[in-house]
């Protein structure tokens, strides 16, 4: 149990962090650690760390599909609407934010996972336990997949200032 | 030794590099100006990367106490069924509002809440005089809305029988048909929305009068027989399929993670159509384009589709009233919601947990705080 109060206190946040690059949704991110480690709780996983991260991903995965399944029926009924943005930021946040998540959308599958993983402050172990990779190729995928983001962004804003003219 | 490549030189400035490869790339480096070169490049990138990813990052928020996640939560499951998030579902029974000075009482117990433990599943589905609040998600701006209320056509019951079964702020979302159809079960006069056949028992957290014995979720007739209504209860039919036999109160449910909310497949009719089936205007809350108006292929129950600008869907479940009881539990509803404690309610909205006019409603989800507000004042 103290156990996993730790690792709550520690790994919360980065759950969270980790979760809204996939739902983009903060309040829904927050819903889906928190489902995570209501699971671990009950599971007591020998490694929690790693098993809430791979818990985590295969709810976000799960729940990628149920919302394009949604975005497909309001589709159909021709009345999707857009996302609303969070109310506190401004629209240059959300310009980027935007731009940073197109970005991240145009890198591949396990380069993405690599990336946010890592971000999400695990390390190459742990991000090789969780996605298979080998640990000596997470460096070179890390490394193809910030410079694809890096790329791919800039890219994106070059592309708005070309279509503002 | 040769170049040091790219991925060694991303794990060296990540740190994941072991010592011994450490030292031979530290090596190479100090006689190696071109993979200095790289190095400080390569450094940048990752800067450059990491800078981006914080600009989507979410926002800080303060981590909920551990405590919190012991609470029964029924969010994850009862939110499978539905689309996620972006569901907004309110349930309002036509006309099935409080009689007279139902109100008042109603809220005095939802000021306060007790805090159900966790209790084993058997035995918490009928608790009466409970109510399960969770505070998990009390600080959050909201969006799930979900409104359950059941009020018996039985006229002598109508009091003590009449309650509010509320989910926990955190789970609004459900699957609303089912629910109602098992509320059917109990009193044939219902909206609702609510507990699905996976959820836990705690979902199923009622707030009751104390004097009332009546159950919301009932999974036998044998749980609470005496509060069986048979004459009133139709047969259950979702999608035309009998789920149950209704007069005896036996309900099979049926897990449907899979299927969103079931009245999405009922058959769009027209307004007009939709009208004769209630007998009256439908109800729909003003300001929000109609998505569409559904008819329940079983029953004399139509929905409403609404959409709001915030992608999120309104589902207005409306039941055609008992036509006798017509004329009273309009006015009823008048007095209802002139009579509404709003101050008292004001007490439960910090559970997310409002008051329009009787009607309990409950949210949960993406809809900031202002988007609710008018929603709601457009609801009342």
């Amino acid at each position: 149990m103290d156990d996993l109060a730790d690792v709550y206190r520690s790994t919360y946040p980065a759950l969270v962090r980790f979760l809204y690059r996939k739902v983009w949704d903060a309040d829904r991110a927050e819903d889906l650690a928190q489902e995570a480690f209501a699971r671990a709780l009950a599971h007591r996983p020998e490694n929690p760390r790693g098993w809430l991260f791979v818990v985590a991903a295969n709810m976000a995965r799960d729940e990628a599909r149920r919302a394009a399944r949604e975005r497909r029926h309001l589709t159909l009924l021709k009345s999707e609407p857009d996302q609303t943005p969070p109310l506190d930021d401004t629209v240059g946040e959300q310009l980027d934010r935007e731009r940073v998540r197109r970005a991240l959308d145009e890198l591949t599958p396990r380069d993405r996972e690599v990336l946010l993983l890592w971000d999400a402050g695990q390390s190459y172990d742990e991000i090789a336990a969780q996605t298979g990779l080998a640990k000596g190729a997470v460096g070179t995928t890390l490394a193809r997949a910030r410079r694809r983001l890096v790329e791919a962004y800039e890219k994106g804003s070059e592309a708005e200032h070309v279509a503002r003219g | 030794m040769s170049h040091v490549d790219e991925g060694t030189l991303h794990a060296y400035l990540d740190g994941e590099l072991a010592p011994v490869e450490r030292e031979r790339v530290d090596t190479h480096l100090k006689g190696c100006p071109a993979c200095q070169a790289r190095l400080a490049e390569e450094r940048a990138l990752i800067e450059r990367a990491s800078r981006l990813l914080g600009i989507a990052a979410p926002p800080e928020r303060a981590i909920p106490p551990l405590q919190q996640l012991r609470q029964p939560r029924l969010t994850w499951r009862l939110r499978r069924p539905v689309a996620w998030a972006a569901t907004l579902i309110l349930a309002v029974g036509l006309g099935w509002y409080a009689r007279g000075s139902m109100m008042p009482s109603l809220a005095s117990d939802t000021a306060e809440p007790v805090l159900a433990p966790a209790a084993p599943p058997s035995t918490a589905v009928a608790r009466p005089g409970r109510v399960v609040d969770s505070p998990a998600y009390a600080d959050r701006p909201l969006a799930h809305l979900a409104l359950r209320e059941r009020l018996s056509d039985s006229g002598k019951k109508d009091r003590d029988e009449r309650h509010l079964a509320t989910a926990p702020a955190a789970g609004a979302e459900s699957n609303a048909l089912q629910s109602r159809d098992s509320m059917a079960v109990a009193t044939g006069a219902v909206a609702t929305l609510g507990a699905s056949a996976e959820q836990k028992p705690e979902a199923a957290a009622q707030l009751q009068r104390p004097a009332a014995p009546s159950v919301a979720v009932r999974r036998q007739a044998a749980a609470a027989p005496a509060t069986a209504e048979p004459q009133a209860a139709p047969p259950i039919n979702v999608d035309g399929v009998p789920l149950g036999d209704a007069a005896s109160g036996v309900i099979s449910f049926r897990t449907r993670r899979a299927t969103p909310i079931m009245s999405t497949t009922w058959p769009i009719i027209t307004r007009q159509p939709a009208r004769d089936v209630l007998g009256v205007e439908p109800v729909i809350i003003p300001g929000f384009a109609v998505r569409a108006y559904r008819r329940n292929p079983a029953a004399r129950e139509i929905v409403v589709e609404q959409v709001t600008d915030a992608g999120t869907a309104i589902t207005l479940i409306e039941r055609r009233m008992d036509p006798s009881q017509d004329e009273l539990s309009r006015a009823d509803s008048a007095i209802a919601l002139a009579e509404a404690p709003l101050a008292k309610a004001k007490a439960v909205n910090e559970r997310l947990a409002r008051f329009v006019g009787p009607l309990r409603i409950e949210i949960d989800g993406p809809l900031t705080s202002d988007s609710l507000s008018s929603l709601l004042e457009l609801a009342r």
